[in-house]
């Protein structure tokens, strides 16, 4: 009994859905009355329109879809291609194309034609998206086809179409926006107002693949709403070139990456995005819940102490191009997800990291853009601040202690103090003096970390900042040399940190002992702090190598090799907060 | 036995205290000077490096120490045995313990030949017997000869080896428990080798080429979102401070058909997908998946495109095995030999005529609706019915895409999906492929395969729905089902997806679309039978237990 009302209920909800005839789309019955009054008034306003000012038969055809806003637009052609979808005549969504030639190459390969030359037995079929469409006369058309990031001329001749009666027909299709394939011949237009001419496919069969039922946005006016282009990403790279060449250099970067690491020998992996703790770096994590196993998951913030369980495990050098998940503010330059590259060299140390990040980035930028130099504007409320990024070899090294001394005018505690209530009192007072606030706890990590941020702000070109004292470092090696300081560098470049490395701690009783420093932190208050990892120190036991480890955030690198001043620019689908409208749309259309 | 363990770990305990008195000793860093001032004179090599060089060649040496070339090697010590009190040798490797020769050498430490201050000599028998399994050490010496019979090549170290890290755990002599492997793969790694790591970097990397070298573009779309879709499966469900409800992502599917509807024309996608669902031998929380989609695309075309990779991915393997010398799993050479007798192509098997051929009926009769359960039932031969659904009067209590699942588990998979030999099996009903277009000469299949290699899948492919309202029917119509069914079929998310169906209407082209299962590849072609033994550090189960 209870089943069969489950059926009933529901065989009811879908009966409350009627179909709205004209698009084709299930709409709840207060929705299709209010559309049919709509169109009933729009249909009053014409008839008057119409009886007011009866106009004589005029001579120049009527375009159905002159002078129509979007939503009018979108119902009309919606109309329009469900009458094809029941005639097929032609069938406006058919199964296949065949391309003779891509569009890059069509340019590529006919690019030598001279002005007006045409071959007529060089038979090409292309496909792509109508972009403009324009008409001399009704015995000739052009169109724009965007397609694999070219630009693709059509010049379609009543004397070349296939068959001379449907031309008119066929054309009055096609609208911007449509996915189009065409055959015809190749050749180079010759323009009377002058000109070069263009590369054109002279048409002899046009055949819609895909209607665009949406108006697109027209090209003299743009798409460059931020939050718009975030969320319809797809008219964005559909529009926009910039944001199209963004994603195609974000690919460049990771492959050279991949390449410069493979031709060393790396090995690369994959490690666990969940596990029952976050460690590896200081961040708070994301938590779900396993359904079968009953129990909390926290999402990575870094794969750091898996990959050098593998170094334990006797694989001397591996790395990862992963993403990682940190739950904090979403602002310019952070996302909840993002992507780095960790890499560790086993018998490796701070000094080869050097050179191999000096090598690897600077002929990356060089192989990407043509340049060691690229030119970056920071600030997007100031588009004329220009920074010129020089990545030519070698770049300067900042000791961060050193520096500090000369930026504030005095004298530090050594090494081996710097973790000490006498040195927490020194750094309060360099705050006070310099009028820096830094969010409590004021713990001495955090102070020196704010401190340092003052020294960041000058690393314009890229700049290797070492000396790092060991507390703010829990897995990185201390220093021979001066005891309290450990072994690690950062790269700064416009101000922002690309790159993060370390001679790793392999001692797993040192390494025990930090984690409950960090631990004790926590408890002082400090939520980024790391727990104690037994599973990571237990590995340390059977042996880790001398090992370098290094890491990168990939987002970051392409912001500066695209010129974007926010992380959104160089994620295709950055993390957004649900769109109220839609959601409004939503639940009307189920109601 | 026991007091054999007991005095391994009486001794362990007694070296560890000396370790604890002097940590800067035993973990010194690469960057110390006093390393450097003893090094200075050496040229730095690796173990292969060395190999390749006097293993190859063994003229290069005339048969003959060579005393003035001066190497440095780091490793890691595999045995270390002593002839004497004055002679130690010691077997050193690295990295890949899987691969041979290349990457392990003898050392020769004499009492005789070593040089340095007379404390080195002094202490050279209690700092040898120092030395363990599994220790870090540099050594330096020069390439030469041992004195035995058999004259094997060694460097004859000049020099005390140089401690770089140590082990403080002893090794087990062996590890084949199976609970313990799982517990702890550091140790699995070190002494059984990672050949299996090897493997799948080299599986992805190929991939990657293949799809580089087509001019795919490779792309990360969102693992967190407000929702999750494109597969049937349920998601895990996280939140953070700016977003109440968010997901991880159960496949990227319509992510990247967003960016064909950009204009993309090729893109890919090699990545983590998360399901919220039981673990077992197959199975895993967090999974690695390969999707493509590539414009202009018609299902026959991404069967052969299927078929090059199956090609390039094997043949490429075959030499990576050789190159390696790394063991060739069985069950690669027997889908090596399958495909390439069979000219590289896949056995063809069509959903319904063949269920037609099985049952003895005519599924495909036009006066049939099989989105119909009822009228699917009273199709079916009675036998058959009976055995397999046998609460059929009920028939509130199934749908037909559970119906069309059972029997397409029951009469294809298990009957015409067993061999060695790929199996495509094409056109599955629409009602089984929300996502997929449909037939153009039958309305109910889609243009739809999934390639099957000895009963279990491995790709799901098919030519993309591109249609915004056929799309959105199909989407209405899986809700229904769900509903329907009170929420027991495995259906696309009840959450309907209007975003992406009104990003359709901006135009997609038809494009065919590719997902493949990579863990369950590594497993085939590394001849695994568990999905952990091919993840780095195994289930969820096991990454919680380490």
């Amino acid at each position: 009994m209870s089943q069969q009302d489950n059926v009933k209920a529901a065989a009811e909800g879908v009966a409350n859905l009627h179909l709205d005839e004209a698009t084709g789309e299930m709409v709840s019955k207060s929705e299709l009355k209010k559309r049919i009054k709509q169109r009933q008034v729009e249909a009053k306003k014409a008839a008057k329109k119409a009886a007011a000012q009866p106009k004589p038969a005029s001579k120049k055809k009527t375009d159905l879809f002159a002078d129509l806003d979007p939503s009018q637009y979108f119902e009309t052609r919606s109309r329009q291609i469900q009458e094809l979808r029941k005639t097929h005549e032609p069938n406006p969504y058919p199964h296949k194309f065949h391309v003779s030639i891509s569009n890059p190459e069509f340019l590529a390969k006919y690019a030598h034609l001279k002005k007006g030359e045409t071959l007529p037995e060089e038979k090409v079929s292309i496909a792509g998206r109508i972009h403009a469409k324009r008409e001399s006369g009704s015995k000739l058309k052009f169109y724009v086809l965007h397609g694999d990031g070219v630009e693709v001329q059509l010049m379609s001749q009543l004397q070349d179409y296939c068959d001379p009666d449907s031309y008119e027909k066929d054309h009055d299709l096609l609208k911007r926006g449509d996915i189009v394939g065409v055959e015809g011949y190749v050749g180079r237009t010759q323009p009377k107002k002058g000109g070069e001419g263009e590369v054109s496919v002279f048409v002899s069969r046009v055949q819609l693949l895909t209607p665009c039922l949406h108006m697109l946005p027209a090209d003299h006016f743009g798409f460059k709403d931020q939050e718009t282009r975030y969320r319809k990403r797809y008219l964005d790279l559909i529009m926009n070139k910039d944001a199209r060449n963004r994603f195609i250099t974000r690919s460049e970067i990771i492959r050279y990456i991949r390449r410069f690491l493979d031709q060393r020998k790396f090995i690369e992996v994959e490690t666990p995005m969940m596990n029952v703790i976050a460690g590896g770096a200081t961040a708070k994590p994301f938590i779900t819940h396993h359904n079968d196993l009953d129990m909390d998951m926290y999402m990575r913030i870094a794969p750091e102490l898996f990959l050098k369980q593998l170094v334990v495990g006797g694989l001397d050098r591996v790395y990862e191009i992963g993403r990682q998940f940190r739950n904090e503010g979403i602002d310019m330059t952070h996302n909840p997800e993002f992507t780095t590259c960790e890499f560790y060299q086993a018998y490796a140390d701070v000094y080869d990291l050097m050179d191999m990040t000096e090598l690897m980035f600077s002929e990356m930028v060089k192989e990407i853009t043509g340049s060691y130099i690229i030119k970056y504007h920071p600030d997007p409320a100031d588009p004329a601040k220009e920074l010129e990024l020089n990545f030519s070899r070698p770049w300067k090294r900042i000791n961060m202690i050193e520096e500090l001394e000369k930026v504030f005018n005095v004298k530090f505690p050594s090494g081996d103090q710097l973790h000490t209530a006498e040195t927490g009192e020194f750094l309060k007072k360099i705050l006070v003096d310099n009028k820096l606030e830094c969010p409590p706890p004021l713990t001495n990590a955090r102070m020196l970390d704010k401190l340092v941020g003052e020294l960041e702000d000058t690393c314009i070109n890229p700049t290797f900042i070492f000396g790092h004292p060991q507390m703010m470092s829990p897995l990185a090696k201390y220093s021979r040399d001066q005891p309290g300081l450990c072994e690690r560098f950062e790269v700064f470049v416009a101000t922002k940190e690309i790159c993060n490395a370390y001679t790793e701690l392999n001692d797993p009783f040192d390494q025990r002992a930090r984690f409950e420093e960090q631990a004790r932190q926590k408890d002082q208050g400090d939520d980024e702090a790391q727990l104690v990892d037994e599973t990571f120190c237990n590995a340390l036991e059977y042996g880790l190598p001398p090992t370098g480890g290094w890491g990168c955030g990939i987002d970051r690198l392409a912001m500066f090799l695209t010129d974007s001043n926010t992380i959104r620019e160089v994620l295709l689908f950055p993390t957004l907060k649900p769109d109220v409208l839609r959601e409004e749309v939503k639940k009307e259309e189920e109601n | 036995l026991a007091h054999a363990v007991d005095t391994s770990k009486m001794e362990a305990t007694r070296r560890n205290g000396q370790i604890v008195k002097d940590l800067g000793r035993y973990y010194p860093s690469m960057s110390e000077s006093a390393l450097h001032d003893l090094c200075q004179e050496y040229k730095e090599v690796t173990i292969a490096d060395f190999n390749e060089r006097f293993l190859g060649n063994p003229a290069t040496l005339h048969h003959e120490d060579n005393p003035n070339l001066l190497l440095s090697i780091n490793g890691r010590i595999k045995s270390i045995r002593f002839s004497g009190q004055k002679i130690v040798f010691i077997d050193l490797y690295n990295g890949s313990s899987g691969l041979k020769n290349d990457t392990q050498l003898q050392l020769i430490v004499n009492y005789n030949k070593i040089g340095g201050s007379s404390e080195d000599k002094a202490n050279f028998s209690e700092y040898m017997n120092f030395l363990k399994k599994g220790d870090y050490i540099k050594a330096l010496g020069y390439p030469g000869f041992s004195q035995s019979r058999v004259k094997m090549l060694s460097l004859i170290c000049n020099k005390l080896p140089i401690v770089l890290s140590v082990s403080q755990l002893p090794l087990p002599s062996r590890l084949n428990d199976e609970t313990k492997i799982k517990s702890n793969r550091v140790v699995d790694y070190q002494l059984n080798g990672t050949q299996t790591l090897l493997v799948r970097a080299r599986i992805i990397k190929l991939l990657r080429k293949f799809l580089d070298d087509r001019n795919f573009v490779e792309v990360e779309t969102p693992i967190l979102s407000s929702k999750s879709n494109g597969a049937m499966a349920k998601p895990f469900i996280t939140s953070s401070k700016d977003f109440d409800h968010l997901e991880l992502r159960i496949a990227p599917e319509l992510w990247l058909k967003r960016l064909i509807i950009s204009g993309l024309q090729k893109v890919y996608e090699i990545g983590k997908v998360f399901r919220n669902e039981g673990i077992d031998s197959t199975h895993n929380a967090e999974f690695s998946t390969l999707e493509f989609y590539e414009t202009y695309m018609s299902m026959d075309d991404i069967v052969t495109r299927t078929e090059d990779l199956f090609k390039f991915l094997i043949t490429n393997l075959q030499k990576f095995f050789q190159d390696t010398r790394l063991p060739v799993p069985k069950t690669f050479s027997e889908l090596h030999l399958a495909l390439s007798e069979n000219n590289w192509k896949f056995r063809k098997v069509e959903f319904l005529p063949t269920l037609n051929k099985e049952l003895g009926i005519d599924l495909m009769n036009s006066g049939l609706d099989i989105n119909k359960p009822s009228e699917l039932l009273k199709a079916l031969p009675k036998d058959i019915a009976k055995k397999y659904f046998p609460s059929a009067d009920n028939t509130g209590q199934l749908s037909s895409l559970q119906i069309l699942n059972k029997l397409s588990d029951v009469f294809l998979e298990q009957r015409h999906c067993q061999s060695t030999l790929p199996t495509v099996i094409y056109h599955q009903p629409a009602i089984l492929s929300p996502l997929a277009k449909t037939d153009p000469q039958n309305k109910q299949v889609t243009k739809r395969f999934e390639v099957f290699i000895k009963g279990k899948e491995y790709i799901n492919a098919y030519e993309e729905e591109n249609c915004p309202q056929l799309q959105l029917q199909k989407f209405l119509q899986q809700k229904q089902i769900n509903e329907l069914t009170g929420n027991k079929t495995e259906t696309l998310s009840p959450v309907i997806d209007y975003q992406y169906v009104e990003t359709m209407k901006y135009g997609m082209p038809p494009v065919g679309g590719f997902g493949l299962g990579i863990d369950r590849l590594c497993m085939l072609f590394c001849d695994k039978k568990r999905i952990e033994e091919v993840l780095p550090f195994g289930c969820v189960d096991d990454v919680n237990r380490q």
